[in-house]
């Protein structure tokens, strides 16, 4: 433990918080200048945007050869950090570049948006170095804060409005409870931070102090909650079918693939090294956690005919996928869950990223029915091929990426005889390629006479997908590539 | 240049196939031709290099599966046992190819039918140039699709159809035998690699699973049988003479048949572990032997009568590999491939001779017509039947010998002893057998009166020079070859095969000149030697005699009980019990059951309840269930989470 004040380790954020004050003066300055008459310089405003984040992104590689504790306890930094900041923030760029076009045609290309994109990617680099639970809990709710904006953001649509109330409602429900939670840990230990409570939970003996050690694990049962609840994990998923659905596409694509490597990170800290001596008690609710939702993950998306809650429901699959780990105690299961994270939230990105381009031309709006997609091989052949690629990929059909993170996630589990875990993945890994073929079958075979008028793919998307196409072949091809970052975690984590 | 003839014979399918159509006949041949050339002179560079230099090459050209520990490379092995089959390899198929120019001339497809034999070749050589199991097998199935192909080239015909299903059927139970060998090898070795396999399997190490060796080798074993169509799964053999004589020649006698042969000799490292294994390989190779050439007796298809004979001569390739002798197998196999190819050929020119006929009993007195195809048939039939000096006496008769040497000195499989004098019976009956049939085909064929009809003389044709130089070439290597290559590869104290084949360790010493350690030699025992060689001349005079001058002799025998007759039906019938009293009642008891028990009970019962349908039944169910969870209202979905919270709280306290 280092009680370093070298503010020198956050240059990165510090840069970051600046240049956001800075970003928000001047658009909200230039964009509501009467002397102007109210500009939109959106695409101005992305260039700058891209600007910053890529001047954080070098600040960050710049230090990323460090771990230490900075401003006492309260953030700590090291190798697999930089690198979980940096694949945030790269993914947060490139979406908001490919989804240029959805916000320009959906008319939510105000200055905000960026604004609050930046607010959300500030708070979960910060997020990813918290390491006391004060921070912990003012940066989840910075994050929070900025996620129920953007979910209401598109403020002409009721859907959204209704959407964003609800995730607010629900979502500070949680931060109570994980409020709550911490301050019953103070209560009960007077300690906060990460590094105090691993050394005070070592040193405690269950058998001996057996009432104080049943008040903690109450206390830590609401912060798992809590965390359960930002997982969408199944008994409180409940929310994120209808957020998903409400919310403008590009925002779902956001806070489906930018917050987990940030979230649950900072999950696997909590339990694999500050809780671990609470291993005993929350084996058995991930253990829950795992089977309900992968079962009703998979059974929710079964029948559904619109694609964002398709994906929702597919989401908390993903989440029984993620908590697979806590099953296992080789060290390799590390690398592979968060090889299938880094996997699983590409094909995630990718599959929005071609959800973003499909603008109806006479309707003026962008398909969200399943079933509208009928005949689109008809159309266009090649983004039909890089649909099959993107859906079977996430489906986990051998030539493609995520194939590997699956074969790597089951046999890990056959290895520790997880048996029971290993014939129900399979069962539902089974299931799910049923509905996410189905909507394959839907492109290639299914006729239509109605014509479909689909607005073509601009330059910089089309350019991204062609990309994202060859990825999923190449980190099918190469798995071991992803080594290269997942190999830090292992400094990080244990 | 190693990789050159494998690149060249490629060339040659693919250019073959796709632009050969386009540019004639003769310029097409003449192209094909030139790579096979250039091809075959490559691999007798390499023969010269790698044999007589004594420089075995180990080519890693690139990764094809890097995987965990599971690592497949595209890696070529040339050493002694690879380059002596390159040059059967390229010598048949260059005399095939030359062959078929003239014999496939009034074909339509004769292109295709080119094309199909470069892409045999190419995949033969993947074959045994393949330094792991899986680029190995790539080669195994490759040769086996194309012998479906080339069966099935004339596929109007019913009786190819047939015939070309049943090899690849017949061929895939070997097939999947080899791949369960291969799973248990990689569980045992972790690894494909047969350097590393033969070389943990040479240290013995001390595993848990190593009695799994047993198993690999019997897998193995099968597979070995039913590619070079042993006793049990060699029906497919004599049946894939419906293809075109070229393809006979070239596949079914002289190299594919004998991949489960070299199968069996690259992987000695592992057999030889294992005495028992041996035993088995022995049973085959005697039982085929016998089989074969008493079946090829009663034969009248000419080319069925060299199909089964190739079937018994395979059985003295294994019986050796089971005698431990696998130099003497490899050194059978390459004269075999010259006589063999020179019969087949020339009964292709004879059938070419007069209008397609195959029947043995429509021939005769063709000595003065096809005076050639007398002299190529005798000089065959005198290798085959192991007249002194021709490559048969030199190959065949040793392998016969080669039971003395393991009657007196392997004292680990004594147990077995009494075996090994069944089978020595039956390889020393086979021989006459054999002497019986090869008198009988010449004498059919040349010296009887023609019997055939008119229009067979009257449309006599001869062949032209590209069928006639082929044949010319190999009688002459089937005459020299033995000699040749004798000293070299099966002499005393060779060192010819160096690292490319294990023979364990007492047997070795025989012929270890230099340790100065042997005790005892057939090769030294006079009278014992002869024994073979005089069975051959007294019965090549007897038969001679019984089918010349004695015409009707085994008519009457045959006629004068019924007994006697009934064992030709049942030998002319191919030993009716494989297909009346085993197969047919195997078919029907596999029908029965499966339709029974795993159709009805299995299939239809438990996979569909437990499986598909039932899951899908009960999910659609469960759908119900998690669509009234959602309703859309914020006091239900936060009540929800209070349940879980309470739930699990009291979970845990």
């Amino acid at each position: 433990m280092n009680y370093s004040l070298s503010y020198i380790l956050l240059i990165p954020e510090i840069y970051f918080f600046f240049s956001l004050i800075f970003y928000l003066f001047y658009t909200s300055i230039l964009n509501l200048s009467i002397y102007y008459k109210f500009p939109n310089y959106f695409k101005n405003n992305l260039y700058f945007f891209i600007l910053i984040l890529f001047n954080i992104s070098l600040l960050i590689l710049n230090y990323i050869n460090i771990s230490e504790y900075t401003i006492s306890n309260y953030f700590y930094k090291d190798t697999f950090i930089s690198l979980l900041q940096l694949f945030s923030i790269f993914f947060s760029m490139l979406l908001v570049l490919i989804g240029y076009s959805y916000v320009k045609s959906n008319n939510i290309n105000h200055f905000e948006l960026l604004i609050l994109f930046l607010f959300g990617i500030f708070s979960l680099c910060l997020l990813t170095t918290s390491s006391h639970m004060t921070s912990l809990y003012l940066l989840l709710e910075l994050q929070g804060i900025t996620f129920y904006i953007l979910t209401s953001f598109n403020r002409r649509n009721q859907y959204s409005l209704e959407s964003g109330l609800k995730y607010f409602i629900l979502g500070s429900f949680s931060s109570i409870l994980l409020l709550f939670g911490i301050s019953l840990l103070y209560g009960f230990t007077g300690l906060l931070s990460f590094s105090d409570i691993y050394i005070y939970l070592k040193n405690i003996d269950i058998y001996i102090s057996n009432f104080n050690f049943n008040l903690i694990a109450v206390a830590f049962v609401f912060i798992l909650i809590s965390f359960l609840f930002k997982f969408y994990a199944a008994p409180f998923h409940l929310w994120i079918a209808d957020i998903y659905q409400g919310a403008p596409t590009i925002v779902t694509a956001f806070f489906s693939v930018i917050p987990f490597f940030s979230v649950y990170y900072l999950f696997l800290k909590l339990l694999l090294i500050v809780f671990v001596k609470l291993y005993i008690i929350y084996n058995i609710i991930i253990k829950v956690a795992i089977v309900s939702s992968l079962v009703i993950g998979t059974l929710g998306a079964l029948y559904q005919k619109k694609i964002k809650r398709l994906l929702a429901y597919s989401s908390i699959t993903g989440i029984g996928y993620f908590l697979l780990l806590f099953l296992s105690e080789s060290p390799i299961m590390l690398y592979n869950t968060f090889s299938y994270v880094l996997l699983y939230s590409f094909s995630l990105l990718s599959l929005f990223s071609i959800f973003l381009q499909l603008f109806l031309i006479k309707d003026k709006k962008y398909i969200e029915q399943l079933s509208l997609l009928s005949g689109y091989i008809n159309i266009n052949k090649y983004a039909s091929i890089v649909f099959l690629i993107f859906f079977f990929s996430i489906a986990g059909i051998p030539p493609f990426s995520l194939f590997i993170g699956k074969l790597f996630l089951l046999t890990n589990l056959a290895l520790n005889k997880n048996y029971f875990f290993v014939f129900l993945v399979i069962i539902i890994t089974i299931l799910s390629c049923y509905y996410y073929l189905k909507v394959i079958k839907i492109i290639f075979f299914n006729n239509t006479n109605k014509w479909l008028f689909v607005s073509n793919f601009n330059f910089i998307s089309s350019f991204f997908l062609v990309i994202f196409s060859v990825l999923h072949f190449y980190f099918f091809l190469s798995p071991s590539i992803l080594n290269v970052f997942t190999k830090y975690l292992l400094f990080s984590i244990l | 240049m190693y990789l050159l003839p494998i690149f060249f014979m490629f060339l040659s399918f693919f250019f073959t196939f796709f632009f050969g159509k386009y540019i004639g006949n003769y310029k097409n041949h003449l192209i094909n031709i030139t790579f096979v050339a250039v091809s075959t002179l490559f691999c007798y560079l390499i023969f010269f290099e790698v044999s007589f230099l004594s420089l075995p090459c180990y080519i890693k050209l690139t990764d094809w599966i890097v995987f965990d520990i599971f690592n497949v490379y595209w890696s070529f092995i040339f050493d002694s046992l690879t380059v002596s089959m390159l040059i059967v390899i390229m010598t048949i198929s260059l005399c095939a190819h030359i062959y078929s120019i003239s014999y496939m001339e009034q074909d339509p497809h004769n292109v295709r039918f080119m094309s199909y034999l470069s892409l045999f070749t190419f995949f033969m050589l993947i074959l045994v140039t393949a330094n792991n199991l899986i680029q190995l097998f790539i080669g195994w199935e490759g040769v086996g699709i194309c012998s479906y192909l080339l069966i099935n080239f004339w596929y109007t015909r019913v009786g190819a159809n047939k015939s070309s299903i049943m090899a690849v059927f017949t061929n895939k139970v070997g097939d999947i035998s080899l791949l369960f060998a291969f799973a248990i090898i990689f569980q045992l070795f972790k690894s494909f690699d047969f350097n590393i396999i033969f070389s943990i399997v040479s240290v013995g190490i001390n595993n848990d699973y190593f009695y799994l060796n047993y198993y690999i080798c019997f897998l193995m074993l099968i597979g070995a049988v039913a590619k070079s169509a042993q006793v049990g799964l060699h029906f497919w053999l004599p049946e894939a003479m419906e293809g075109p004589t070229p393809v006979s020649s070239l596949i079914h006698a002289a190299t594919m048949v004998t991949a489960g042969v070299f199968l069996i000799v690259r992987s000695s490292f592992l057999f030889e572990e294992i005495p028992s294994i041996l035993v088995w390989i022995s049973f085959f190779g005697s039982l085929t032997t016998f089989f074969g050439s008493t079946v090829g007796l009663f034969q009248y298809d000419i080319k069925k009568i060299i199909a089964y004979s190739t079937c018994s001569q395979l059985g003295y390739m294994f019986l050796s590999c089971g005698l431990s002798s696998y130099y003497n197998s490899m050194y059978h196999l390459i004269n075999h491939a010259f006589f063999k190819a020179l019969l087949f050929l020339t009964a292709g020119y004879i059938i070419h001779a007069i209008s397609n006929e195959q029947d043995l009993r429509k021939m005769g007195g063709l000595l003065k017509k096809l005076p050639l195809a007398s002299m190529m048939i005798f000089i065959g039939s005198l290798s085959l039947m192991g007249f002194p000096y021709t490559s048969g006496f030199f190959s065949k008769e040793k392998i016969v010998e080669l039971f003395y040497n393991k009657l007196i000195y392997n004292y680990e499989i004594i147990q077995y002893l009494k075996y090994f004098y069944f089978f020595q019976f039956l390889a020393m009956f086979s021989i006459i057998i054999t002497i019986c049939y090869s008198v009988k085909m010449y004498i059919y064929l040349f010296l009887n009166k023609f019997n055939g009809y008119k229009q067979y003389v009257f449309n006599l044709h001869y062949g032209s020079f590209f069928l006639i130089s082929p044949l010319v070439f190999l009688s002459y290597l089937s005459i020299i070859s033995g000699y040749l290559l004798n000293d070299l590869m099966i002499g005393i104290g060779t060192d010819f095969w160096k690292y490319s084949l294990f023979i364990s360790v007492q047997e070795n010493n025989l012929f270890n000149i230099n340790s100065g350690f042997y005790l005892f030699n057939f090769e030294f025992i006079k009278y014992i030697r002869k024994i073979p060689l005089i069975l051959t001349f007294y019965f090549i005079f007897v038969f001679f005699v019984f089918f010349y001058w004695l015409k009707n002799f085994f008519l009457y025998l045959r006629l004068s009980t019924n007994w006697m007759n009934n064992l030709f039906i049942f030998l002319n019938r191919k030993y009716l019990f494989f297909t009346k009293n085993i197969i047919y009642p195997l078919i029907d008891i596999m029908n029965y059951s499966s339709l029974n028990y795993t159709f009805k009970l299995f299939d239809k019962g438990l996979i569909e309840i437990l499986g598909p349908y039932g899951i899908a039944k009960k999910t659609s169910s469960l759908i119900k269930i998690t669509s009234h969870l959602q309703t859309g209202l914020i006091y239900h979905y936060s009540g929800f989470i209070i349940l879980g919270l309470i739930s699990y709280i009291f979970l845990v306290i």
